[in-house]
């Protein structure tokens, strides 16, 4: 049953090698009103992401032949389409890799339909809004104007250093999507600090404090253990 | 060689313009002033030459004073009695100079020889001191030998296929056969020049041990050199031998304490494996398979119940599987981890995130130190904690929430868990966590992940983050169990 209320109906280019998986995304993602196409290897994916044109990629990074990480190069040097890695969850050093090299986010595997759609929604989103150049990030009480950069919690102003601020601009121009260490580091330290991890856990312990009711328990800025962070989808 | 003929040249020279000074000059030196000289060069001689070169030295000198200073000249006749005497007297001087200089110099060399054996012998003991690897010692300490002898000697070790092959690569071919050093191995025995076995042979062989073995065998390929070392190389391979037996008794008992370390690490997992895992998915196939067949018989709400019951069961085997992965890795030869800073407030949060969307969320209560950072290990480390909580829950009764605790402790870190239970029991100490206890306990119930194990896996994340595992009781009633983390500072 399709989802006809939908303004354009997307196609997603599924990439997983294991049959019972590929049936359980056709059948979820048919049912929330995508229309899915399967490969199951890097050399067909490649050919339908070139034939059909899908609005983005869902790639199983252990494909029998060869390495997700080498599609996703190919792939992100010819278009800027969302691409979601499904990946075991141990191997943070793999999704990082992956991140680093443009993919757009990561699923750690087991995982619910829940989160798998409202990755989609997320990654779909980011495109209409690059689209529609949105400008403005809204969730719960924060507010960020990414036009005049002003950031609002409940309605006041806040006040942030200026590596605060920084840093949160990073995350709110890719609201929803996991930014890595790395990708933090150097976008809002520069090149040489790359490594200084410590510099990110201290000020995104002083944003929390500034931002979260509960710092324990954050309700924007989301700690990707191992991965990076991301600001919650608006 | 050369040099000996240089020398043999120098002193003909020498000799040469002695005798022209005291031939020229007669009249001023006189004969015993000359034959003084003459001896000195024979001094000389005996100093540069060896012996049989510096006798003829001391005859050729004897012919040369006849010829041009005895009367009568350019004759070899001699005229008087008083000049034989004067000849005969020096030849029997310089004969007698030339071999007591001879010994000397032979003394001498016996002793520097002696010096040179023992410095070999106390740089050897020293090295073989240090070494702990058996086959590093055995490479080491030829190259050590080699280096003092210049001779081309190598360790041999005879192949399972009956090929030899050299400790060292890419040495000399090796040219000796396989036959020669099965028997020095199977005897104990040297073979070869200068021993008693086959002295005829081209080259020799030396057990490392003088006892059948199956340890390697030096080789020292036929020269003059190498006999004159034979002696001494055979005392310095018993050292040789006497250790590589020592580290390779240490090897083979620390291969058997991995073994059993590994077994016994197999056999917590198949525990671990049988009863975390078959128990889910018993209750997973239950539920699944009702559902398939009995579903007309089921009410909507008790459908839904079996469904949310395969969704909780396929979440606890996820946390299962994360534990057991963990354990497995944990057990690997190279424990090698990989340290960054981490926020404690992150670890925290991330390990109270999955309590809270649990299918019955679990409220923790939490209290972090702002801005407190420790150098861990992520994934670990909320492992270790998941496993406290775990521990905590079980034990954990009454209202108030279990608390988990990051605080700075005279400038360590302390990482705790506080529940209201029990306790542990009296006389339990972290010495007594076994890492390989068995790790279930009777009556455990489903949400904790074991006892013994948990603790376990906690204790060598600890470990390798040089933390201390710590258990007290607390006041009111309960445990506190906590990992201290050592002095650690940020930098700038």
């Amino acid at each position: 049953m399709m989802n006809a209320s939908a303004a354009s109906v997307h196609t997603l280019l599924v990439v997983e090698d294991d049959a019972q998986i590929r049936d359980f995304l056709q059948l979820s993602l048919r049912a929330a009103g995508y229309v899915p196409l399967l490969a199951r290897t890097l050399a067909e994916a490649l050919q339908l992401w070139q034939d059909k044109q899908p609005a983005m990629l869902i790639l199983d990074l252990g494909l029998p032949d060869g390495d997700g990480l080498s599609l996703i190069k190919t792939l992100r040097a010819r278009s800027d389409r969302p691409i979601l890695v499904l990946s075991a969850r141990q191997s943070e050093q793999d999704k990082v890799q992956c991140l680093n090299q443009g993919a757009d986010d990561y699923l750690a595997k087991p995982f619910g339909v829940d989160e798998l759609l409202a990755r989609i929604r997320v990654a779909l989103r980011r495109m209409e809004r690059m689209q529609l150049r949105d400008q403005r990030y809204q969730v719960e009480a924060l507010q960020i104007d990414l036009a005049d950069g002003l950031v609002r919690l409940h309605g006041e102003a806040l006040h942030l250093s200026p590596l605060e601020y920084k840093l949160l601009m990073q995350l709110a121009q890719h609201a929803g999507r996991v930014m890595t260490h790395r990708q933090l580091l150097q976008a809002v330290w520069g090149a040489e600090y790359v490594d200084d991890t410590h510099y990110l856990r201290i000020h995104m312990g002083r944003l929390r404090a500034k931002i979260e009711r509960d710092p324990a328990a954050p309700r924007y800025l989301i700690t990707e253990l191992g991965i990076g962070y991301r600001l919650a989808a608006s | 060689m050369r040099a000996a003929w240089l020398d043999a040249l120098f002193i003909l020279v020498l000799l040469a313009l002695v005798t022209w000074l005291a031939h020229a000059q007669f009249a001023v030196l006189g004969m015993a002033t000359s034959l003084m000289l003459y001896l000195a060069v024979m001094l000389l001689a005996a100093c540069r030459l060896p012996l049989w070169p510096a006798l003829g030295m001391a005859v050729i000198a004897s012919i040369t004073i006849n010829y041009f200073l005895v009367d009568p000249r350019y004759t070899f006749a001699v005229a008087d009695l008083a000049s034989w005497a004067a000849l005969a007297g020096f030849l029997l001087l310089a004969l007698v100079v030339t071999s007591l200089v001879r010994r000397l110099r032979q003394q001498t060399q016996q002793a520097e020889a002696a010096r040179a054996q023992a410095e070999l012998a106390r740089q050897l003991a020293d090295h073989l001191a240090l070494c702990d690897d058996a086959q590093a010692m055995l490479r080491s300490s030829t190259a050590l030998l080699r280096s003092h002898t210049g001779l081309p000697m190598q360790l041999l070790r005879l192949q399972l296929d009956g090929t030899l092959n050299s400790l060292e690569p890419a040495r000399e071919p090796i040219t000796v056969s396989p036959a020669a050093v099965r028997w020095v191995m199977q005897n104990g025995k040297a073979l070869g020049p200068g021993t008693a076995n086959w002295p005829e042979a081209e080259s020799s062989l030396l057990p490392l041990l003088q006892l059948p073995s199956e340890a390697p065998v030096l080789w020292v390929p036929l020269s003059t050199a190498a006999t004159d070392w034979l002696p001494q190389l055979r005392s310095l391979l018993g050292q040789i031998g006497l250790a590589y037996q020592r580290l390779d008794t240490q090897a083979e008992a620390r291969a058997l304490e991995r073994k059993a370390e590994r077994e016994a690490l197999h056999n917590t997992l198949l525990s671990s494996l049988s009863h975390d895992m078959r128990t889910p998915l018993t209750a997973i196939l239950g539920a699944s398979s009702t559902l398939l067949h009995q579903a007309e018989a089921l009410d909507a709400a008790a459908q839904q119940r079996l469904l949310q019951a395969i969704r909780s069961e396929a979440l606890y085997l996820d946390d299962a599987t994360d534990n057991i992965l963990g354990l497995v890795r944990l057990g690997q030869a190279d424990r090698s981890i990989t340290l960054d800073w981490q926020s404690a407030e992150e670890i925290v949060a991330d390990v109270l995130a999955r309590y809270r969307q649990r299918v019955t969320p679990v409220e923790l209560q939490a209290e972090v130190d702002s801005e407190l950072l420790i150098r861990a290990d992520a994934r670990l480390l909320t492992q270790a904690l998941a496993n406290l909580i775990d521990n905590a829950l079980v034990q954990h009764q009454g209202s108030e929430p279990v608390l988990i605790q990051a605080h700075r402790l005279d400038g360590r870190v302390q990482l705790a868990v506080a529940d209201r239970g029990p306790g542990f029991p009296a006389g339990f100490s972290v010495s007594s966590i076994e890492r390989f206890a068995q790790p279930l306990l009777p009556g455990r119930v489903r949400q904790g992940r074991g006892f013994g194990l948990g603790l376990a896996i906690v204790q060598t994340i600890a470990g390798l983050h040089q933390a201390e595992l710590c258990i007290e009781a607390r006041d009111g009633g309960g445990s506190l169990v906590s990992l201290v983390f050592p002095p650690q500072t940020v930098p700038a």
